[in-house]
């Protein structure tokens, strides 16, 4: 099978879960590269290419609200889940574990 | 740090952006650059890395802004593609036949006229596909309609099973009648103003005693086709179609084969100027013949098969 491929699936997969992890990481107001940062240490890996598009997309939804943030050398923006991004972020954690749940009765091969 | 390599990339991706858009887009992609660059050690070298990574500034101006990079997206593609084949298939025919009859009816030899048309064709094809193409991409990037909901599609759309439709379809008409009006324009105009040119002298392809009979009774039966195409086409073809056609097929050999076997059907005076001796001319005679013999049995199967598809 080509590396190509497996990137290819392997990115599919992830799309939804940046979403996820990004409306749940901005509870606490965050900037696109402190975001990029927390991110990758928690083990998402994901492109500025994405994350940064990605975010404004989110704010444009509603999901997301945003503030300039001048105060220090850099202004920054600076973004935080709205009430409509929780709720969305709790609706996709709960699908989360489904999906999770119903693979595993695949993968272990057994019903449950 | 950043320097005007930047400012010269966000200029770029942000130009065609309109007012508010615009500064919004610039001032993230400035935040997004200098916190890259800071983070690879703020150098000039670590500032280009950067903004190759991200790539051709207009595809990050269509990212940010979610317009895709597209002339004609899915919701137009089909109609688009109905629209240019329908176009073409009415405008194409017209424009070859309206030039071959003036070709025909003016001095000019009749492979240049064929060549010309073939010509006149393609550039009215290429004219078509660019304005039709032109119209729905302008209707695409207005974003008209874009909130719609698309109707829902639904199985009464499929369209009519051929066994239930009568006509036949616009393009095999068009072009019967196509063929029909040039065959018409081709017998008379070798008579009126032959392309065949010899010595500077035009010289009419037929045998001119061929006026008095054969030509008027052909120039009959094709006004009589074309009477019969158009009622095919609305009524369809049926068995009675098929007999007719039939009819006609037998009709135009009963008239054509006595011609070409007496032997005075090409213009005596053409065949004197070219030089051919009696063999050359039975051989030719003969070629016609079996031509003539052979399209017509083709065209009374092919009704037949017609008539036999479309009564099942």
């Amino acid at each position: 099978m080509d590396d190509e491929l497996i990137q290819q699936h392997l990115q599919e997969l992830r799309r939804g879960t940046v979403v996820l992890a990004s409306l749940l990481s901005l509870r606490q107001p965050g900037y696109g590269y402190g975001l990029l940062e927390s991110l990758s240490e928690a083990g998402i890996a994901v492109d500025g290419n994405t994350l940064y598009p990605l975010l404004r997309r989110l704010e444009k939804q509603g999901l997301l609200t945003s503030e300039w943030n001048t105060e220090e050398a850099r202004p920054r923006k600076f973004y935080r889940t709205s009430d409509d991004g929780d709720r969305l972020a709790d609706i996709l954690v709960t699908a989360w574990h489904d999906i999770d749940t119903a693979l595993s009765r695949f993968t272990t091969g057994g019903t449950p | 740090m950043t320097t005007a390599l930047t400012d010269s990339y966000v200029r770029a991706a942000t130009r065609w952006l309109p007012g508010q858009t615009r500064r919004e887009v610039e001032a993230e992609l400035r935040e997004r650059i200098t916190d890259t660059v800071a983070a690879r050690g703020d150098s000039t070298d670590a500032e280009r890395e950067v903004l190759e990574e991200m790539g051709d500034p207009l595809l990050v101006a269509v990212e940010y802004t979610g317009r895709e990079p597209r002339l004609i997206g899915p919701r137009f593609f089909m109609p688009w593609l109905r629209l240019l084949v329908l176009v073409l298939v009415i405008v194409l025919p017209i424009v070859g036949t309206v030039h071959i009859i003036s070709g025909v009816t003016s001095d000019d030899n009749i492979v240049t006229t064929l060549v010309g048309a073939v010509g006149v064709m393609i550039s009215a094809a290429i004219q078509v596909a660019f304005w039709v193409t032109a119209v729905f991409a302008l209707v695409e990037w207005s974003g008209v309609g874009e909130s719609e909901v698309t109707e829902r599609w639904t199985v009464d759309k499929l369209p009519a099973a051929a066994a239930t439709r009568s006509g036949r379809p616009y393009a095999e008409t068009i072009a019967s009648l196509v063929f029909l009006a040039v065959m018409a324009f081709l017998l008379i105009g070798q008579q009126t103003n032959s392309p065949i040119r010899l010595d500077g002298e035009s010289i009419p392809a037929l045998d001119p005693a061929l006026w008095g009979s054969w030509i008027p009774i052909v120039l009959g039966l094709i006004a009589l086709e074309i009477v019969f195409t158009l009622w095919v086409h609305i009524k369809g073809w049926t068995w009675t179609a098929a007999g007719i056609n039939a009819a006609f097929g037998v009709a135009f050999a009963a008239v054509t084969v006595p011609v070409l076997k007496s032997g005075d059907f090409l213009n005596p005076e053409l065949v004197d100027r070219l030089g051919w001796d009696t063999s050359t001319l039975d051989q030719v005679t003969q070629g016609i013949l079996v031509g003539v013999l052979v399209v017509t049995a083709w065209d009374v199967i092919d009704g037949v098969l017609k008539a036999r598809r479309a009564s099942r």
